[in-house]
């Protein structure tokens, strides 16, 4: 079963304060795959994001990557078992660089005194280095990171991510605050993860890039699973109705 | 980078020289000075590099200081194996002493760590009655490898490489994975175990660590002044090492080395510097004098070197670049001193650019007056960036405009400058805003601007978590409504977004993004506005809901006679409402159109970058 689905989602359910967030969700993201998870505010989509990398408790239900079921285990664990994700607000260490920013990315598998191990670091930072001209910021290698715009955190973050080498890529709105040069240039790095071996679960506003990107497409409503199939499943009425309000016009 | 290395050396070579040139006087004021340096490394690893506040200094010293004699005295140990020992007591009790550290932070946390302190001094209290009654314990001069270490000169040598390692130690760990690794858990500490960060295990080895190493200085000390008795340990203490820690940098250990050395020999400096210029007359009074003079310091470094003394040399640095910016400019005027931007001083905070605020009276163009007059507005920040340059933008009265642009050309700049947040240059503004009338918003606080009538919805932290969606509301005073067309009443503001009146008894912090904007705008209509400002309110929302709230935009313009600036990533969705776009790039305007005129050329300019077709 692990050959061709990665991460299998079943069951979760997530409350806050007795009420529920996500109800029975399932879903399914096979290696490098591409999938979409959409839906209106409030319906859950970083819920579940955070309940698949630890940083919300699941009351119920399994999620098994790559062959294990990782809801019991704590965040760290689960991001040393290859799951790295982004943040729509990249949270960065604005005392530092890009670089040094990136480097931190290497703690999930090269956690220990760098200067005791001169070669493994040597190698984390050549692979840092190589993240960050992955993004198009090798020339900002040294940029201390406070003063820089919006869309170039966001690079710094999936560099940062890029670098915890996961075999699942989870992606909170990296399209949104983004101009649109920005979003195509942000979206062709993205759609060439699934190539290196990462497979990704992508939240994502932008219906246009979601269609162009996703081989499949979950949508949530209210907590609940509305649809889940093929990119075509965001032309269903019921779908339409959730997500872009009756009135039809893409964007 | 050389500069820094001369320094240091200077300083090697300083502190080498001491026990042959230096007084007696000062050898044991150095002595004293390199003890608080390990104990003030030791603070700056829980406080300054994983972000745990701890009063709890004492604690640990006294843990130390009651092992070692404990040892020495009752089991005779001897002096290395009780240093031995009381390095590993206090990390056990700081092992154990992390675990409200898993729940609490910051103020909570501290107030943690003063319970422990007195804990640990009533434990303290109880084994020294116990065993020597109130004398306190007498610590015999101690050996090591043959040497007697009954001297300050002998002392000196046994601490001056001990401090210098622990310092760099702390100074490599902290440009090391691991210290990028606490360092995410001091600033993030949520987010901190997606990287494989286990938040737990990093306070446990902090404090343990940390705790250690203050036990250890305890022992040393304890020998050092050859007594062990509790009145020695106090809160003080602890609040002397925070001094330490802060004064000289959170965060930097060669900082804490310096603030550590400055803050144990400055009452001693100010003693002899008051002696000789107060003769009798001051001296019967210098100790009191020295502690509000310390404490002046201290205040003084806290407000105007937040960085630290760390900070010192690229604050000077920067200084003296202004300088030589300001003095290339003939027409410069204008000091950037007003304090507006409360951020970390890490970032920086804009400088002010030359200011020739321009006349309101603009009545000349087309009869339609101009609510704000926006001329030649220039940010620059002190790192030389401009964000915005020489901008110029008119918003008539009912008027909707867009700000478009690429992320960094200048918008948020520009929005921040509007309102205040930022300290704005050459901005006037028309009568519209009376209380204003043709005067300039420069230098004007955000709450002044509020008040005059221009109301931001801000882009990130729109609502105050911890209240409910209602209490957000309130927070608007109500006095603060001033000659508007409408006076907007709260019913008002639920009638128009109804969403609110469902979750009025929700905490905003767990509202939907839809549903944070709507509160974000609602609270900014109770202000009651003639300008509303609003920045990337499709950020983050679905389609549904970005028409609705544009809708709700459409309504505030129209019945509420709220003129809109906006800022917006979503030109399209937005343009039926507006009905003037202006297009930044690199902080300048390269185009200003009528929403009308907005043709898939002017999309390809703004997505390529290429020529504006007006």
């Amino acid at each position: 079963m692990t050959d061709d689905v990665l991460l299998r989602v079943s069951g979760v359910t997530v409350s806050f304060g007795g009420a529920p967030v996500l109800a029975d969700v399932g879903l399914e993201v096979p290696p490098e795959g591409f999938v979409g998870l959409v839906g209106p505010n409030g319906a859950g989509k970083t819920t579940l994001i955070n309940a698949i990398s630890g940083l919300v408790r699941a009351s119920a239900g399994e999620v098994v990557h790559d062959g294990r079921d990782v809801l019991p285990l704590p965040s760290h664990r689960r991001a040393a078992r290859g799951i790295g994700r982004t943040f729509q607000q990249a949270q960065l260490l604005d005392g530092l660089t890009c670089l040094d920013n990136v480097l931190l990315g290497g703690f999930a598998w090269a956690p220990w005194l760098g200067w005791l191990a001169p070669r493994r670091r040597a190698q984390v930072r050549e692979l840092a280095e190589q993240a960050l001209a992955d993004v198009g910021l090798a020339d900002l290698r040294h940029h201390p990171v406070a003063d820089l715009p919006f869309g170039v955190r966001r690079r710094v973050d999936l560099a940062r991510a890029l670098l915890m080498r996961p075999r699942l890529l989870l992606l909170d709105e990296p399209l949104s605050g983004l101009s649109s040069a920005e979003r195509g240039a942000m979206a062709e790095l993205l759609a060439g993860l699934p190539a290196s071996g990462v497979a990704v679960l992508m939240v994502e506003h932008d219906v246009d890039w979601v269609r162009r990107l996703c081989a499949r497409v979950v949508v949530l409503d209210y907590g609940v699973k509305l649809a889940d199939g093929p990119p075509s499943v965001l032309d269903q009425p019921a779908v339409r109705e959730a997500y872009l309000g009756t009135a039809q016009e893409d964007q | 980078m050389t500069v820094r290395r001369v320094s240091l050396a200077a300083f090697a070579a300083v502190l080498l020289a001491l026990p042959f040139a230096g007084s007696d006087r000062w050898l044991s004021i150095v002595v004293l000075a390199l003890f608080a340096v390990l104990g003030a490394q030791a603070l700056n690893v829980m406080v300054g590099l994983v972000g745990q506040v701890s009063i709890g200094n004492a604690a640990f010293l006294a843990i130390g200081g009651f092992t070692a004699a404990l040892l020495d005295e009752q089991a005779e140990t001897g002096f290395v194996l009780a240093c031995a020992g009381a390095l590993l007591a206090a990390g056990v009790v700081g092992a154990v002493a992390s675990i409200p550290a898993f729940r609490l932070r910051g103020f909570y946390l501290a107030v943690s760590t003063i319970a422990l302190t007195y804990a640990v001094l009533y434990v303290a209290a109880e084994v020294q009655n116990h065993e020597v009654g109130a004398s306190g314990f007498r610590m015999p001069y101690p050996e090591l490898l043959g040497v007697s270490l009954d001297s300050d000169v002998a002392w000196y040598w046994l601490l001056l490489p001990l401090a210098a390692i622990v310092t760099l130690l702390f100074h490599l760990v902290t440009r090391s994975s691991l210290g990028r690794a606490a360092q995410t858990v001091r600033d993030h500490e949520q987010i901190a175990p997606v990287f494989g960060v286990s938040t737990r295990w990093m306070k446990t080895a902090a404090f343990a660590i940390s705790s250690g190493i203050i036990g250890l200085e305890g022992a040393l000390m304890a020998y050092y002044v050859g007594t062990v008795h509790v009145e020695n340990y106090t809160l003080l203490i602890a609040i002397e090492y925070l001094a330490m820690v802060v004064v000289g940098g959170l965060g930097s250990a060669i900082g804490v080395a310096l603030g550590a050395l400055l803050i144990t020999a400055l009452p001693f400096l100010l003693d002899d510097g008051l002696r000789a210029i107060g003769g009798t007359a001051l001296s019967a009074r210098t100790s009191d004098l020295t502690l509000i003079v310390t404490g002046a310091v201290i205040i003084g470094c806290l407000l105007w070197l937040p960085g630290g003394l760390i900070s010192l040399p690229a604050r000077v640095g920067a200084a003296i670049a202004r300088i030589g910016r300001r003095g290339g400019k003939p027409t410069a005027e204008a000091p950037a001193d007003v304090a507006v931007v409360r951020e970390p001083a890490a970032v920086s905070r804009p400088a002010a650019a030359p200011a020739t605020v321009s006349s309101a009276a603009t009545a000349g163009s087309g009869g339609d007056d101009p609510l704000l007059q926006v001329t030649g507005l220039t940010v620059t920040y002190p790192n030389g960036v401009t964000a915005v340059r020489d901008v110029d933008l008119r918003c008539p009265k009912g008027s909707a405009t867009l700000v478009v642009g690429a992320n960094g050309a200048g918008k948020t700049t520009l929005l921040r400058a509007l309102t205040g947040t930022l300290t704005s240059e050459k901005i006037a503004t028309s009568a519209e805003l009376d209380r204003y009338r043709g005067e300039t918003l420069l230098r004007r606080s955000p709450d002044e601007l509020t008040a005059a009538g221009i109301a931001l919805v801000p882009e990130r932290t729109k609502v105050f978590p911890g209240l409910t969606a209602a209490e957000n509301l309130d927070v608007v005073p109500r006095r603060i409504a001033a000659g508007a067309d409408r006076f907007v009443t709260r019913d008002d503001v639920l009638e128009l977004l109804p969403r609110l009146a469902a979750v009025a008894r929700t905490d905003a912090a767990l509202l939907s993004g839809g549903e944070k904007q709507m509160l974000a705008i609602g609270r900014a209509l109770l202000t009651q506005p003639r300008l509303l400002v609003i920045d990337e309110l499709s950020l983050g929302l679905a389609p549904a809901i970005v028409r609705d709230l544009l809708e709700k935009v459409a309504t505030i313009r129209g019945e509420f006679g709220v003129t809109v600036l906006m800022v917006e990533q979503a030109v399209r969705a937005a343009l039926p409402v507006a009905d003037r776009v202006v297009m930044l790039r690199h902080g300048a305007v390269v185009a200003d159109l009528a929403a009308d005129q907005w043709t898939d050329a002017s999309e390809a300019a703004l997505i390529g970058g290429g020529e504006v077709v007006r």
